[in-house]
C-alpha cells in the first residue's frame, strides 16, 4: 500500500492528474472536501472552523479551541482511509496532516500561472483578468489557512518529498512518474509502517475523542500508542479529572490498556510526532 | 538522451545522486572541474572561474562586467560539454547557466541541515558548531549569488523541474525517481536541441570576447546566435568605428559565419 499526499494550488492540474491516477485499479482518490464531510459528521466541526476564520485572531482562544479537534478528526478521517489502501489525497494542507510515515509521499504540483489561468478562463468563462485575481485571492487564502491551522508555510518546499514543476512536464508525464513512484518497491508499505500507521490510528482515535468531550476538551494532550496500549502525556491533573479522561480514553474501541503521564506532548505537532517516529 | 543538473546546498549528496542516475541511464557524470578546465582554455585563470561561480559579486564586481565574462566563459564551456546529451551534471549553478537551454531536467536535492552538518565534520574535519557556521555561509553565498547575477530566489522550487527531499528518502530512491522522468519523451535531447545548445555556447563565447575587449566591454549588449548568424542588440553605440570592430571581435568566433547588429 502507498499514500500519495498531494499539495497544489487552485487549478494547477489536481483533477486532470487525480483522475489519471484513478485509472489505476485500487487506488482511492480523496478531495479535502471528503475529509471535511467526515469531520462535519461531529456537529458540523468544519464549517464552524471555516465560519469563525476570519475573526481568528480577534477571538483566538474560541477558534484554537475549535482548531485542535479539526486537526485531530481531519488526520483520522485521512487514516481512515490509508487503511483500507492505496489512496491519493488532494488538498493543499494533507501534507501537514502526518508525522513521517515510509509508504507516505509528500508531493506538491506547481504550475506557472499561465497555465493555471487558462485553466480557470476554459472552466468558469472568466477574463484572464478575472482568473488571475481570483487565484491570487485563493492562494492567499489558503496560506493564511494553513498558517492559522498548522503553523507552517504551505510553500515551504522542504515539507515535500517531491515538488513537480508543471512548467515543462506535462499532465501525463506528471502522472506517469506518480504512478513510477506508486510502483516502487521502496514506498511499499512494510509490516513496520502498517503498524505505524495503525497506532498513529489508535492514538488519535482516542485525542480525538477526548477533544470532542466537553468535560476533557481542554486539557492538552498528547497521545501514542503500541499495540492497543496508549500513552497520554499532558498537565498535571487532580485525581477526578484523571479519573475521568482515563475511562474515556479506555471506552475507544480497540483500547486495551491506558497509561497517563506529566509532561508536554502537543497534540498535533508533527515536528515532535517526527522525533517520536524516529526514535 | 537526456540532459540532467543537479543543484543542491553543500554536503548535500548532490554528487552521490548524480553519479548514481548516471549508473541507472548510462550517462556521462559531469562535475565543476570538467567545466573549469574547458572554461580556463580561453584564458581565464581557475582561481577567477572559480571565484565567479562561488562567491558573490562584491560592489566593484556589481558594477563591472568581470564577472559577467567568467560567467559567459563557463557557459559557452557547459553548454559545449553536454551538447550530446546522456549527461549528468552536478556543478554550481547548471539550471542558471543553461536556463536557455531547451529540455534541460532541472533537479534541486534537498538534505536535512543535521546531515549536511554530519557530511561537513565527516570530510572536513570541522567541529559540530563551525560545520554548521560553515554550512550557513555557503548557502548564504549562493543565495546571494543567484540573486545578484540572475535576480532569482535559488530556493525557488519553480527554478526546477523536480525537488527531491531526502529527509525521508534515500538515495537510490531519489535516483530511480530522477531517471524515471529523464526516461519521458519530453526530456529527449534531439537534434534540434543539439543545435540550440550549439547557439547558446556560440552566443556564450561571443559574448564573452565583447565584454573582454576594451573597446567593447562597456556596452550592456544582448548577444544571440541562430546557427551561425549572431544578432547584436541592446546598447549599440553611435560611434561608426566601435561598430565595425564589435563586427570582427564577434565575426572572429571560431563558428561564426554572420554578425548582424540592432533589432
Amino acid at each position: 500500500m502507498v499514500t500519495l499526499l498531494i499539495s497544489r494550488g487552485s487549478f494547477s492540474g489536481g483533477v486532470r492528474i487525480a483522475q489519471c491516477l484513478a485509472k489505476a485499479p485500487g487506488w482511492t482518490c480523496l478531495t479535502r472536501e471528503d475529509l471535511i464531510a467526515a469531520v462535519n459528521a461531529h456537529g458540523e466541526l468544519a464549517n464552524k472552523v471555516m465560519a469563525r476564520m476570519p475573526e481568528a485572531t480577534a477571538n483566538y482562544a474560541e477558534f484554537s479551541a475549535l482548531r485542535r479537534p479539526y486537526k485531530l478528526l481531519m488526520r483520522l478521517a485521512l487514516l481512515e482511509y490509508m487503511r483500507r489502501g492505496n489512496v491519493a489525497y488532494f488538498g493543499y494542507s494533507g501534507h501537514l496532516l502526518l508525522p513521517p510515515i515510509p509508504h507516505v509521499v509528500r508531493i506538491r504540483i506547481l504550475a506557472p500561472i499561465e497555465l493555471r489561468v487558462a485553466q480557470h478562463m476554459a472552466r468558469d468563462n472568466y477574463s484572464a483578468e478575472q482568473a488571475r485575481a481570483h487565484i491570487r485571492q485563493v492562494d492567499e487564502e489558503r496560506s493564511r489557512w494553513t498558517r492559522f491551522i498548522y503553523g507552517k508555510n504551505l510553500r515551504d518546499p522542504e515539507a515535500f518529498d517531491l515538488c513537480i514543476n508543471l512548467d515543462r512536464i506535462s499532465f501525463p508525464e506528471a502522472c506517469c512518474l506518480l504512478q513510477h513512484v506508486a510502483k516502487q518497491s521502496d514506498f511499499q508499505s512494510t509490516a513496520e509502517s502498517l503498524a505505524l500507521v495503525e497506532n498513529l490510528y489508535l492514538s488519535s482515535k482516542v485525542l480525538a475523542e477526548l477533544a470532542m468531550d466537553p468535560r476533557t476538551a481542554d486539557i492538552e494532550l498528547g497521545a501514542t500508542a503500541q499495540g492497543g496500549r496508549v500513552s497520554l502525556e499532558g498537565p498535571y491533573l487532580e485525581e477526578p479529572v484523571l479519573a475521568l479522561l482515563l475511562d474515556v480514553a479506555r471506552a475507544v474501541s480497540d483500547v486495551q490498556e491506558v497509561q497517563y503521564t506529566e509532561g508536554y506532548a502537543p497534540a498535533f505537532d508533527i515536528n515532535f510526532e517526527r522525533e517520536e517516529v524516529q526514535r | 538522451m537526456c540532459v540532467i543538473t543537479i543543484s543542491r546546498g553543500l554536503f548535500s549528496g548532490g554528487r552521490a545522486l548524480a553519479q548514481a542516475v548516471a549508473q541507472e541511464l548510462g550517462y556521462r557524470c559531469v562535475g565543476r572541474k570538467v567545466i573549469l578546465e574547458r572554461a580556463a582554455a580561453r584564458g581565464a585563470s581557475h582561481e577567477e572561474l572559480r571565484e565567479a561561480l562561488e562567491k558573490p559579486p562584491g560592489l566593484i564586481d556589481r558594477l563591472s562586467h568581470k564577472r559577467y565574462v567568467f560567467l559567459y566563459l563557463l557557459q559557452a564551456a557547459l553548454a559545449e560539454e553536454v551538447r550530446d546529451g546522456d549527461v549528468v551534471y552536478h556543478g554550481l549553478a547548471g539550471h542558471l547557466l543553461l536556463r536557455d537551454a531547451p529540455r534541460v531536467l532541472r533537479i534541486r536535492l534537498l538534505a536535512p541541515m543535521e546531515s549536511r552538518i554530519a557530511a561537513a565534520q565527516d570530510r572536513i574535519r570541522f567541529g559540530r558548531e563551525e560545520a554548521e557556521a560553515y554550512l550557513k555561509k555557503m548557502d548564504d553565498d549562493r543565495r546571494k549569488w543567484s540573486h545578484y547575477l540572475y535576480g532569482v530566489d535559488w530556493e525557488d522550487p519553480s527554478l526546477y523541474d523536480l525537488v527531491v527531499n531526502l529527509e525521508c528518502m534515500q538515495l537510490d530512491q531519489a535516483s530511480r525517481m530522477v531517471a524515471a522522468l529523464a526516461r519521458q519523451k519530453h526530456f529527449e535531447f534531439d537534434a534540434e536541441c543539439r543545435q540550440k545548445m550549439d547557439e547558446l555556447a556560440l552566443q556564450s563565447r561571443v559574448r564573452a570576447d565583447l565584454a573582454l575587449h576594451p573597446a567593447t566591454a562597456r556596452f550592456e549588449l544582448q548577444v544571440v546566435a541562430d546557427r551561425g548568424t549572431i544578432s547584436i542588440r541592446g546598447d549599440i553605440p553611435k560611434d561608426l568605428r566601435i561598430v565595425e570592430e564589435m563586427k570582427v571581435i564577434a565575426g572572429t568566433v571560431p563558428g561564426v559565419t554572420k554578425v548582424r547588429l540592432g533589432a
